[in-house]
C-alpha cells in the first residue's frame, strides 16, 4: 500500500468519524419531539403536564393511553378513511402532476411558459380566501360530505408538477433521443425512459403528497359532517378541548397516527440511496 | 433496459389509473362504504355545531331519553370560526350552532343570517322571562330572540383550598375586597432562591371586572366612544397591572398562553388544575376541568368588590338556528330539550356552568349535587348574578379591531414599555379613530 | 405549424389534459371567485354589492386625520403585519443553506446514514399542534428549558446568565419563531429534495471532475451546484410563494400574533379580516395585493435566477 492510498484512507476516516459527530449531535435535539410525544403517551395523564415543565426521564411508565385512545376515538374507521384518502389521493396526484410536467418539461407547444406561469400563480393565493370559493364549487358539484370531496380537489396541486417538471429538464436528453429513434412514442418515453430515471424525484413527490393528505385538518373539518367519514386529524383533534388537553391520550392516538408515515418515508429512502446507475440504463 | 420501442401505449394505462381513481372515489360514497350514514338515510337529523366537551354526550343521551330517537343528534365539532362560517357562506346550514359572545350574536344577527325565534318559542310555551335578565345581550336582536343558551357563567373566584392552609392563609369569606385578594396572592406566591415564579398566587384577570368597579367602561352608552382615557379608567388600570408589574402575583397574559393547550385558551386552568396557581377567577364551566383532578381540593368564593360599583364578568354561549335550515321543526325540538328540565339539570350536575332558566339554576339540584358533596358553594355563582354584566361592545368598531388594540398596547405595558395610564389614553385615542371613520363611512363597517 | 410541431402539440395536450382539466375547475375557478370578490363588499352572508377599488383604497390609501392632526394611512395594520412577514422571511436563505449542508453530509455512503436521515425528518413528520405546543413550553421564560439551559450555563462559567423572554417580548419573538423554523425545516421536505437531486447528478461528471484533480470544493462549485440547480430554484419560488402567505399555524397556535402584534403576519391578518370580522371583500383584496407582490418577486427571480440555472 503506497503512502498516498494510506492518507487518502485516513482522511476519509477522519470525514466520517466528522460527519458521525455532527450528525449525531444534530440528531439528539431533532430526537426531542418524537421523544417527547412518545414519552408524553407513556404517562399517566396527571403526569403528562406540570406547569411546562418537562420530566424528561420518565418515573414510571404505563401503556394504558394507547388501549383508551383507542376506546375514546373510532380509530379504525379514521385510518381507514384516511388511508384510502391518502392513498388514492397521492396516485391520483403523482400521475397527472408526472404527465403534465413530462409535457412542460419536454414538449413544445404554443403558451408553454404561459400556461405554466399560471399554474404557479394559482400557489400565490392565500387559502383564506378561496375556501369559500372552493365550498361553494363543492356543493355545486354536490359532492359535500363524500369521500371524492376529500380526495379529488387535492389531486391537481400546481406544487407536483413544479417539482416533476425541475426534476425531468434536469435530466439527460440522450436516452430519450435514442428511444425517439427507435421510434418510441412521447408516451412510451415517458413511461419508459422519464418516470424510471426520476425516481428519486417521484419517492420525493409521493412522500410529500402522502404527508399533506395524511394531515390535511382545516379541509375535511369544513367538508365532511358525518362522523363516518372523519379523518384521523379531525379525530386527534377532540382530545384536544377548548381548556384543556388529554396530553396523554392525544399523544397515544398521535403516535398509532404517524406510522404509516414513518414507514412510507423509510420505504423510500432507497430512493435516494444510490446515484442512478447511468451504466446500467445505457446498457 | 432494454432499447426495443415499446408499442403498447402507457397513456392508456394512465388513463386507467387515474379513471379508476376518480371511480374509487366516487364507489366509495355508495351506502355500504360507510356504515352508519346508510342507516341514518330518510332519518331526521339534527347537526349541533358546538365545542366537543365531553357533557355534550351526557346531554345528547338525555335527549334521546326524553324524547325518542326519531331525531337523530350529529354532535359536529366545532373548532374556530372557519368551519360553521364557510359552511354558512357556502348554504350548507346545520340546524344549530353555538355562538360565544354578544359581538357576534349581534353581528350574524344584523346580517340576517339568525331565525327569529320568538313565533316557535310562543307554540312551544318557552318563555324569555324564565331566562336570567342578564343574558339579553346574547339573546335578542332589537325584539327579536336571536339564539338561547342552555348554560352561563359569573366570574367568581376559584381557589385551592390545599395551597390556602399550607401557606396559613385565611379561605376568603363573603365581603372581601380587593386588598385582602392582593395580601393573599402575596403569600401564596412562592419562588426560588432566584426570583423564579414556581406558584402564583392568581391567574390572570379579566380586567372588566376590576374596570368597571373602579367606575370606568370601555365605551359609551351609544357606542360612540371609547371611555378608556376616564380617570376611572386610569387608576383601575393601574391597579389591574400592579399585580404582574409590581407585586408579580400573576403571570403576564403571553406566559398565561405559554402554557395554554391551544390558541391561547385555558393557559391558568391548566395552571390551576396542576396546583401551580392557588386562584383563578372564571366561570362555573370550569368545574368540568377541575372535577377531572381528583386531589384537587377546591372551592369558590365571590370576587373582592372595591365598595364603589358592584360588577362581575357574565359568559354564554346560545345556540342559533341559521335561517337558510330547512329543517327548523327538528331544530327546535333539540333547542325546546336544550331548555327543559332534564338538560338544564344536566348543566347542573355535570358542572357546566349554570342552568340559564332561572327556576332551575336556583333548584336544589344545582345548589347541592350529591355526587360532589364539597361543592358546597353553589349559591356563590346565584349571588354573582344580581351585578354580572356581559362584555361591552359598540356597534361602531369590529370586536376584532378593539381587541388587536387593547392586546396590543396592553402587550407593551406588560414589557414595561409604557404605563398603565399612556396604555388607557392609547387605545381610547385608537379605537376612537377608528370609531369616527367608520360612522363617517358607513361602508367600513361590516 | 409543420406537421411534427402539430403532433407534439397534439401530445402535450394530451399529457396535460389530466391535470389541466382539474387544474381548471378546482384552483383557477376558486382563484377567481376570490379575485372578483375583492372588488365587493361581501360579508359572508347579505349578497355582494360592487364596490370597485373602494377596498383597494382603504387599504393602501391614506387619509388626514383631523384628531391626531397629522396624515395616517387607511389600515396601519398592514403595514406592520407586511413588515412583520418580510422579517420572518429573511430566515430563508439560512435555511436553504441549511438543508444543503445537511443533505450533502446525507448523501455520503456511511454506514447507518438511512437511520440519520429518518431521525432529522421526524421534526417534520411530527409537526403540528402538538409540537408547536411544546416549543411554547422549551420558550418559556421562567422555567423553559433553553432559559434553564441558559442559566446553567451561567452557573457552570460563575456569570448570573438570564435567557430572554422568548415569546413573550416584542423583540424576541420574530427570532423565536424563525430559530424554531429553522431547526424544525433542517431536515424536511427541502433536505429531502437536495437528496433526490444529489441522485440525479451525472457521476461521470464527478469521475471527470476526479480526473482533473478537483478539490472537494472545486467540485461542488462546477459539478454538483449546477447540478442541483433547478432544484435549488424550485425550493427558492417555493420558498418565497410560501414565505408571503406563511406564519398562520404558528400564530394560531403559539402566538395569536402577539405580542403587541409582533408576529401576526400577512396570512393570519387575512384569516382574521375574513372570518372574524366578516370582511371577505376586504380580505379578498389584500389577497390580490399579496398576490401581485409575489408574482412580481416570482417573476424577477425567474427572470435572473433562472438564467444561473442549468439543465444539464
Amino acid at each position: 500500500m503506497s503512502d498516498r492510498t494510506r492518507s487518502v484512507r485516513k482522511t476519509a476516516l477522519w470525514k466520517a468519524a466528522l460527519t458521525y459527530l455532527v450528525l449525531g449531535l444534530g440528531a439528539v435535539t431533532m430526537l426531542v419531539p418524537f421523544y417527547w410525544m412518545v414519552l408524553t403517551s407513556l404517562q399517566p395523564p396527571e403526569m403528562a403536564f406540570s406547569m411546562g415543565q418537562i420530566r424528561w426521564i420518565p418515573e414510571r411508565i404505563v401503556w394504558q393511553n394507547y388501549p383508551e385512545a383507542w376506546k375514546a376515538i373510532d380509530i379504525p374507521r379514521l385510518y381507514w378513511n384516511s388511508i384510502v384518502v391518502a392513498v388514492l389521493g397521492t396516485l391520483g396526484q403523482v400521475l397527472t402532476s408526472s404527465l403534465a410536467a413530462f409535457a412542460f418539461a419536454r414538449l413544445e407547444f404554443p403558451g408553454r411558459d404561459r400556461l405554466f406561469f399560471a399554474y404557479l400563480a394559482t400557489m400565490m393565493v392565500p387559502g383564506s380566501v378561496t375556501m369559500i370559493p372552493n365550498f361553494v364549487l363543492l356543493r355545486w358539484l354536490g359532492w359535500i360530505d363524500t369521500y371524492q370531496a376529500l380526495i379529488i380537489p387535492g389531486m391537481f396541486s400546481a406544487y407536483g408538477t413544479f417539482l416533476l417538471r425541475q426534476f425531468f429538464m434536469g435530466l439527460p436528453t440522450e436516452l430519450e433521443d435514442a428511444a425517439k429513434i427507435d421510434g418510441s412514442s412521447y408516451a412510451g418515453i415517458w413511461a419508459r425512459v422519464t418516470l424510471p430515471l426520476s425516481r428519486p424525484a417521484l419517492a420525493t413527490l409521493t412522500t410529500f403528497t402522502f404527508m399533506g393528505f395524511w394531515g390535511a385538518y382545516m379541509w375535511p373539518l369544513i367538508i365532511v359532517q358525518s362522523p363516518e367519514l372523519r379523518t384521523l386529524p379531525i379525530g386527534l383533534a377532540s382530545f384536544v378541548g377548548r381548556y384543556s388537553a388529554e396530553y396523554s391520550l392525544w399523544m397515544a392516538a398521535s403516535v398509532i397516527a404517524l406510522i404509516p408515515v414513518l414507514l412510507l418515508f423509510i420505504f423510500n429512502q432507497r430512493y435516494f440511496q444510490e446515484g442512478i446507475k447511468m451504466s446500467g440504463i445505457k446498457g | 433496459m432494454s432499447r426495443t420501442p415499446d408499442r403498447r401505449p402507457p397513456l392508456a394505462a394512465a388513463g386507467a389509473i387515474l379513471t379508476s381513481v376518480l371511480l374509487g372515489a366516487a364507489l366509495l360514497t355508495a351506502p355500504g362504504c360507510a356504515p352508519g350514514r346508510s342507516a341514518r338515510e330518510g332519518k331526521v337529523t339534527v347537526r349541533w355545531v358546538v365545542d366537543p366537551n365531553p357533557v355534550r354526550q351526557d346531554q345528547i343521551a338525555g335527549f334521546y331519553r326524553t324524547h325518542g330517537r326519531d331525531i337523530e343528534i350529529i354532535l359536529d365539532p366545532d373548532a374556530g370560526r372557519q368551519k360553521v362560517l364557510t359552511q354558512l357562506a357556502g348554504g350548507i346550514y346545520p340546524e344549530l350552532f353555538a355562538i360565544y359572545d354578544p359581538a357576534t350574536v349581534q353581528v350574524f344577527a344584523r346580517k340576517g343570517v339568525l331565525t327569529d325565534l320568538r313565533p316557535m318559542m310562543k307554540r312551544h310555551g318557552i318563555r324569555l322571562e324564565d331566562f336570567w335578565p342578564q343574558l339579553a345581550p346574547y339573546m335578542l336582536y332589537g325584539d327579536q330572540v336571536v339564539g338561547l343558551p342552555d348554560n352561563c357563567g359569573t366570574y367568581v373566584v376559584f381557589y385551592n383550598k390545599r395551597l390556602f392552609r399550607e401557606a396559613g392563609v385565611p379561605y376568603p369569606r363573603e365581603g372581601w375586597n380587593w386588598n385582602d385578594l392582593l395580601a393573599a396572592a402575596r403569600k401564596l406566591t412562592r419562588r426560588d432562591e432566584r426570583g423564579r415564579t414556581l406558584q402564583f398566587g392568581i391567574g390572570y384577570i379579566e380586567p372588566w371586572i376590576i374596570f368597571w368597579q373602579y367606575g370606568a367602561r370601555m365605551y359609551s352608552d351609544d357606542g360612540k366612544r371609547c371611555l378608556l382615557d376616564s380617570p376611572e379608567a386610569k387608576k383601575a388600570a393601574e391597579f389591574w397591572a400592579s399585580f404582574r408589574l409590581t407585586e408579580r402575583v400573576t403571570p403576564t397574559p403571553s406566559e398565561e398562553q405559554g402554557l395554554a393547550a391551544m390558541g391561547g385558551w385555558g393557559g391558568t386552568a391548566n395552571l390551576f388544575k396542576a396546583e401551580k396557581i392557588a386562584m383563578h377567577i372564571v366561570g362555573r364551566w370550569m368545574s368540568v376541568e377541575y372535577r377531572k383532578n381528583k386531589e384537587l381540593e377546591w372551592d369558590v368564593a365571590p370576587v373582592p368588590q372595591t365598595g364603589k360599583v358592584r360588577a362581575t364578568l357574565l359568559a354564554s354561549k346560545v345556540y342559533a338556528i341559521p335561517k337558510g335550515n330547512k329543517n327548523k321543526e327538528a331544530a327546535f325540538t333539540f333547542l325546546k330539550y336544550l331548555m327543559s328540565k332534564e338538560n338544564q339539570l344536566i348543566v347542573a350536575a355535570t358542572g357546566d356552568g349554570i342552568p340559564s332558566i332561572r327556576a332551575y339554576g336556583q333548584s336544589r339540584e344545582f345548589l347541592y349535587n350529591p355526587d360532589y358533596p364539597n361543592e358546597r358553594n353553589n349559591q356563590v355563582f346565584l349571588d354573582e348574578m344580581r351585578w354580572a354584566r356581559p362584555p361591552e361592545v359598540s356597534p361602531y368598531i369590529s370586536e376584532l379591531d378593539a381587541t388587536a388594540i387593547f392586546n396590543e398596547e396592553m402587550d407593551l405595558m406588560w414589557q414595561r414599555k409604557q404605563s398603565p395610564s399612556q396604555a388607557c389614553e392609547r387605545i381610547a385615542r385608537r379605537i376612537n379613530a377608528i370609531i369616527r371613520r367608520n360612522i363617517a363611512n358607513p361602508n367600513l363597517l361590516d | 405549424m409543420t406537421r411534427r410541431q402539430k403532433a407534439e402539440s397534439l401530445a402535450a395536450l394530451a399529457f396535460l389534459a389530466p391535470n389541466v382539466a382539474g387544474f381548471l375547475v378546482f384552483t383557477l375557478l376558486p382563484v377567481l371567485g376570490a379575485f372578483l370578490l375583492a372588488f365587493t363588499n361581501w360579508d359572508l352572508f347579505r349578497p355582494p354589492r360592487w364596490v370597485g377599488l373602494f377596498n383597494f383604497v382603504s387599504l393602501l390609501g391614506w387619509h388626514y386625520d383631523e384628531y391626531a392632526g397629522r396624515t395616517v394611512m387607511n389600515d396601519p395594520f398592514f403595514w406592520k403585519y407586511v413588515y412583520n412577514t418580510v422579517f420572518l422571511m429573511t430566515a430563508i436563505p439560512v435555511g436553504i443553506a441549511g438543508s444543503l449542508i445537511c443533505a450533502l453530509l446525507m448523501n455520503q455512503k456511511l454506514r447507518g446514514i438511512t437511520v440519520f436521515r429518518t431521525i432529522y425528518f421526524l421534526p417534520t413528520v411530527c409537526s403540528g399542534v402538538a409540537i408547536l405546543i411544546l416549543w411554547k413550553w422549551l420558550y418559556n421564560n421562567d422555567i423553559g428549558l433553553f432559559n434553564t439551559l441558559i442559566r446553567q450555563f451561567g452557573d457552570w462559567i460563575g456569570v448570573p446568565l438570564q435567557g430572554p423572554n422568548w415569546l413573550g417580548s416584542t423583540e424576541w419573538a420574530k427570532p423565536s419563531l424563525m430559530l424554531m423554523g429553522l431547526w424544525t425545516g433542517l431536515g424536511g421536505f427541502n433536505m429531502i429534495l437536495y437528496l433526490a437531486a444529489l441522485q440525479g447528478v451525472p457521476r461521470e461528471q464527478y469521475e471527470a471532475a476526479a480526473m482533473d484533480g478537483a478539490s472537494a470544493w472545486q467540485t461542488f462549485w462546477a459539478v454538483t451546484w449546477p447540478g442541483i440547480s433547478p432544484t435549488t430554484f424550485f425550493i427558492l419560488i417555493m420558498s418565497v410563494i410560501g414565505g408571503f402567505q406563511g406564519g398562520f399555524m404558528t400564530a394560531n397556535v403559539m402566538t395569536e400574533g402577539g405580542p403587541a402584534g409582533s408576529t401576526t403576519t400577512i396570512e393570519y391578518y387575512i384569516y382574521n379580516v375574513a372570518f372574524t370580522r366578516f370582511l371577505m371583500g376586504y380580505a379578498s383584496a389584500i389577497a390580490w395585493v399579496l398576490f401581485l407582490v409575489i408574482l412580481a418577486i416570482t417573476l424577477l427571480t425567474w427572470r435572473f435566477g433562472g438564467r444561473k440555472v442549468t439543465y444539464v
